[in-house]
């Protein structure tokens, strides 16, 4: 089990990787007026809520302070809000097996736009230049839009390789 | 196997609260040192940088190439009208040639009059951009040229045709560029022909706005903006772009540099202009002091 997990989170572990890398790309230079989704947020969160027990809070540390450096964000701050909010997330996942959708995906919301909320805030508090409230407010928007795809695509992982498992045990 | 043990979960959620505990911690601390020593952990993301990414390198020219490939492809579907577009361009670049070839060649006839030297300081270093900020808060690129290729903090960059920002943090073989649409860029500029000092300060579009002006009576929009030396961080007389005025009324540069398409950087090398503090050494030359050195001993002795 230990070591399956660990396997996991390399896993995981690259596609953040891979997340960050294709954000980094030169593709676009100018300054948008709108503002994409915090792919890197979702994608953890859907597997915090899919798959807690192949998480933990190393491996979130680790892929938002990378993602911090690289995007110029102040180091640490997104990523201490990070952990705390996705520790507290896993929790209360944890302890049900099978959630129904809806408030799966309400508690999920709460947790992610109060991670993007207050680093907007916290960074307005301290005068670090931030992007303003209104592309703050669209980033929310658009991050939680995108949660159900990946909760579902990572959903349907899960179910593959649970069924494998319990195929495994029957042999 | 395929529930979790009650058990095995309350002897590992203590570990587990410490344990996100300390990272927490330790996170918010390289906050707070970050907020209180900037530079010292700028330069840290620097080096983190610098250690990652030219791993990267091999992989991300083709990456941003296919997916350019891609983008192109779309607007083919325009083909005609850009066709039509380039052919007028086209017509009106040729009398510019023209224009500009008597230009050069007047120049350099009156360069050749005045015997004038050309500073062999300002020459440039190529580089590729490797990578941008990749969030809309943020406007930065990475350069593939660092501390091994002697760049420093500061200098300017530009691509072939106007100034595209300043190189902000500096890794052994990596190099960020400051974008002029950043929020923390300002750029003292000059605006010609009537010689208006003013800052260029960037804010996250894609026209900087040009604030502290003198008077801004005597600008209008079109007018060249271009660097004014003041300072002494960008070498003088580097295109920025052209005066506009935005709907509000605002007065915004419109960039010479094709941010569209930043792919090819030059930074500029640049020691600085030599300070000039006290008016004696305008006349008397520092290289020249072993001369002057003995008389003034001489002097000194009677």
């Amino acid at each position: 089990m230990n070591v399956k997990s660990f396997a996991f989170q390399i896993i995981y572990f690259c596609i953040g990787l891979l997340i960050i890398f294709f954000q980094i790309l030169p593709l676009q230079t100018t300054p948008q007026t709108w503002s994409g989704p915090n792919v890197l947020l979702v994608f953890f969160a859907a597997i915090v809520t899919k798959r807690p027990e192949f998480t933990s809070s190393f491996l979130i540390a680790f892929i938002f302070l990378i993602e911090d450096f690289f995007l110029m964000r102040p180091p640490g701050l997104m990523s201490s809000l990070t952990v705390l909010g996705f520790y507290f997330l896993k929790r209360k996942f944890r302890h049900q097996e099978e959630s129904p959708l809806l408030f799966g995906w309400g508690s999920v919301a709460t947790c992610l736009t109060l991670i993007l909320l207050l680093f907007y805030f916290i960074s307005v508090l301290l005068f670090i230049p931030s992007a303003g409230f209104r592309l703050t407010l669209m980033e929310i928007i658009v991050t939680l839009a995108l949660y159900p795809i990946f909760s579902v695509l990572i959903g349907s992982f899960a179910k593959l390789d649970t069924a494998n498992a319990e195929k495994m045990i029957q042999r | 196997m395929a529930g979790p043990n009650p058990k095995q979960v309350d002897t590992l959620a203590p570990i587990r609260y410490l344990a996100t505990g300390i990272i927490v911690f330790s996170l918010v601390t390289l906050f707070v040192i970050w907020r209180v020593d900037n530079p010292r952990v700028e330069k840290l993301r620097a080096e983190v940088i610098d250690a990652i990414l030219p791993k990267f390198e091999w992989v991300m020219a083709p990456a941003t190439g296919l997916i350019r490939i891609t983008q192109d492809f779309r607007s083919y579907q325009s083909l005609y009208d850009q066709n039509q577009e380039l052919r007028r361009e086209l017509q009106q670049m040729k009398s510019w040639k023209e224009a500009a070839l008597q230009l050069e060649q007047e120049n350099a006839r009156l360069l050749d009059l005045n015997n004038l030297q050309l500073d062999p300081k300002l020459t440039h270093i190529s580089s590729i951009v490797l990578a941008d900020s990749g969030s809309p808060f943020r406007q930065s690129v990475l350069v593939n040229v660092g501390v091994q290729d002697g760049i420093q903090d500061g200098w300017a960059t530009m691509d072939g045709l106007g100034l595209v920002g300043r190189i902000s943090g500096v890794g052994s073989k990596t190099a960020r560029v400051l974008l002029l649409t950043d929020t923390a860029s300002i750029v003292p500029a000059t605006i010609q022909p009537s010689g208006q000092q003013a800052l260029v300060s960037g804010d996250n579009t894609i026209a900087p706005t040009v604030e502290f002006l003198e008077n801004a009576d005597v600008v209008r929009p079109g007018d060249r903006v271009e660097t004014s030396g003041s300072g002494g961080i960008f070498p003088p007389n580097l295109l920025i772009g052209r005066l506009a005025l935005d709907p509000s009324g605002r007065l915004r540069v419109r960039l010479a540099a094709d941010y569209e398409r930043l792919e090819f950087l030059r930074v500029l090398r640049n020691f600085g202009t030599e300070p000039i503090d006290n008016p004696g050494n305008l006349i008397i030359n520092k290289n020249l002091k072993s001369l002057p050195d003995d008389q003034s001993a001489v002097a000194n002795g009677t």
